[in-house]
């Protein structure tokens, strides 16, 4: 027998085995412990803790950037919260009520973080040979960063069994006939279809599951899209209201424009410029700024850009939304042409509040405590190998729209051979520590 | 989505069963690929490589346990990959530390190329596991099917790492009496 064949052989254990190990600890140790120090920090604030009969969050005291107007009765919202939590706030609960029974509709909700599990493969590290090869078109500027910006529960994330929401297909359907719109179609030429399938795809897939004495599942058919298409064109909106406009054939661009993949930053803005004239009246943007950004290596050194307008209009803070939850983006095909434009359109409607949030130079020591969530596979490295940091919104399939400190750290130990480095994403929360309920600790695993 | 509707997708040859499978599965599958070769493009490419592996595989295969179903495709993929870069003088992440560490479970007498039942040994190392204490069998896990460093292992566990090397070199030496016992080694 070798050590491999032995790995291999591992490979097989059952999967309880699996399970049990997946599943340890249920609860890391110590995060009571962390929850008990921001638990701390609130009080030290004379921050009152309130518990009433649909809270399980701790709900503080109105604070001066504190402008929120609740969408919940009474100014209130019900969260879920983790076990850790409700144990520390049934220990806690009289002591809460004594101390402050004044709740006020001005209070901001605690936030509990998590539920995105938007990663698809590898993890969030960018190749290149220098920080200044990343380039970014984040609006956010340290120096005049919003002291509190605003966050928002999303209306579109999965719940705990990974079912999103039931579709807003009223919803689905105007944005399809604005769009088709602005494109110059008319709302009565417009026959909007969904994704059910037809009765072939039924049958096959039914006989299928017969075959295996199985019975599909009730929502497999289920639609969840909205689309309409004619003489080349299709629009596609989803049931979170993103809207992907399909060119078939793809168009072909006047000469002189490369809008190749690995196009240079110099040749895409020029494509940029173009696309601006040409689809002006589907951007329907007061003021568009162009968001040409990327610049980082795949694994054959290849540098890519890709091209974005968001609307430029209103103050900072507005700017900053438009540029996370309601880009348009303009996508080539293998040989150069335009082939998808996809409308972003976050619903943020349910929004809980202006949180006041910290300086870089705070997330920074955050991060150095292990407050961060990253999908790098290694501990953060330490804040003087940051190379960069930029206030973002993770837009995903978060529960929660809260802004974070994303720093770009170098990892020292997957330099290649030719000197390109890679700089791996951490997250930091951007919102004060006594509003977040549970904290990140990296645990030493993806999170 | 659940792992019934993503293997539903496959059997219904629905090309975004793939979609689905990296929304729910990708960072888990980068975690394991990552672990062993330690290297961001060998992981991602062995992450597609199981996607599309996948996509071979069901039908026929209906998987009772996704997850792990397709973190055993990863790892296997992990391993072949080492085993190449290895051969070519490459980098090889943790793979060479792990299988090093697995060595102890070898006497020298036995270190031979001799092929051994892999379901056989499996299902004798899942028995030997479950007569071990909880913590123990979750340490060994996590190291020799995961592939976590030693440090990821003392945060999750809260241990020192002295204390999870401890704990997992004694579960090695337990091994390799049970597997001797058991007539898997000569």
């Amino acid at each position: 027998m070798t050590a491999e064949q032995l790995f291999r052989a591992i490979g097989y254990l059952d999967d309880a085995l699996l399970e049990e190990a997946e599943a340890a600890p249920a609860m890391p140790r110590s995060s009571r412990l962390v929850w008990l120090r921001y638990a701390a920090v609130a009080a030290c604030l004379s921050l009152a803790v309130y518990l009433g009969g649909n809270w399980l969050g701790l709900f503080l005291q109105a604070t001066p950037q504190n402008n929120m107007s609740l969408q919940q009765d009474g100014g209130s919202a019900q969260y879920g919260a983790s076990p850790e939590a409700e144990a520390f706030m049934d220990e806690n609960a009289a002591d809460s009520a004594a101390r402050d029974k004044t709740a006020t509709d001005r209070e901001l909700p605690m936030l509990i973080l998590g539920g995105s599990n938007t990663g698809a493969y590898g993890f969030e590290g960018y190749m290149a040979y220098d920080i200044d090869a990343l380039v970014s078109a984040n609006p956010w500027q340290a120096g005049s960063s919003p002291q509190a910006l605003p966050v928002y529960r999303s209306t579109a994330a999965p719940d705990a069994e990974g079912i999103v929401p039931k579709p807003d297909f009223a919803a689905m359907q105007a944005v399809l006939l604005d769009i088709a719109g602005r494109l110059g179609y008319q709302p009565a030429d417009i026959i909007i279809q969904d994704d059910y399938p037809n009765e072939e795809t039924i049958r096959i897939v039914t006989e299928k599951y017969a075959a295996t004495g199985d019975t599909v599942p009730p929502e497999f058919f289920a639609a969840g899209m909205v689309y309409w298409e004619q003489n080349g064109i299709r629009i596609e909106v989803e049931s979170n209201l993103t809207t992907t406009i399909h060119l078939e054939p793809a168009v072909t661009l006047p000469e002189g424009y490369d809008f190749t993949h690995f196009a240079s930053y110099e040749n895409k803005a020029k494509v940029a410029q173009y696309l601006l004239a040409e689809y002006a009246t589907l951007l329907d943007m007061e003021e568009p700024m162009l968001a040409l950004e990327g610049g980082d290596q795949n694994i054959y050194g290849q540098r890519s850009f890709d091209i974005a307008f968001y609307e430029g209009a209103g103050d900072a803070t507005q700017q900053l939304l438009h540029y996370f939850f309601n880009q348009v983006q303009f996508h080539c095909d293998d040989e150069g042409k335009l082939f998808i434009i996809r409308l972003y359109n976050k619903d943020l409607s349910q929004k809980l509040g202006d949180y006041p949030i910290i300086t870089p130079e705070e997330a920074l020591q955050l991060a150095e405590d292990g407050h961060y969530v990253t999908s790098a596979p290694e501990a953060y490295p330490g804040s003087a190998l940051v190379a960069k940091t930029e206030l973002v919104y993770r837009n995903g399939r978060e529960e929660t729209y809260l802004p974070y400190y994303r720093l770009y750290a170098e990892l020292p130990t997957m330099e290649s051979d030719n000197g390109v480095k890679t700089y791996a994403a951490y997250y930091v929360p951007a919102v004060q520590g006594q509003y977040i309920q549970n904290m990140p600790l990296w645990d030493g695993s993806f999170n | 989505m659940e792992d019934s509707d993503i293997i539903a997708l496959y059997w219904a040859r629905a090309d975004h069963a793939i979609a689905e499978t990296a929304a729910k599965y990708g960072r888990y599958l980068a975690s394991i690929a990552i672990n062993i070769l330690h290297s961001p493009e060998d992981s991602e490419e062995c992450v597609n490589d199981t996607y599309l592996h996948t996509w071979n595989a069901i039908p026929p295969n209906r998987p009772s346990v996704l997850r792990t179903w397709l973190g055993r495709i990863t790892r296997n993929l992990s391993l072949d990959r080492y085993k190449n870069h290895h051969a070519q003088k490459r980098g090889g992440g943790q793979a060479a530390l792990l299988l090093s560490e697995l060595e102890d479970c070898i006497p020298a007498p036995a270190h031979t190329n001799h092929p051994v039942e892999e379901q056989q040994l499996a299902e004798s190392i899942s028995h030997f596991l479950h007569s071990q204490k909880q913590e123990a069998r979750q340490l060994f896990v996590r190291r020799y099917w995961f592939g976590d460093p030693i440090t990821a292992i003392a945060q999750r566990f809260h241990l020192s790492e002295a204390k999870v090397k401890s704990s997992l070199f004694r579960t090695r030496q337990k091994l390799q009496k049970y597997l001797e016992q058991e007539g898997l080694l000569p």
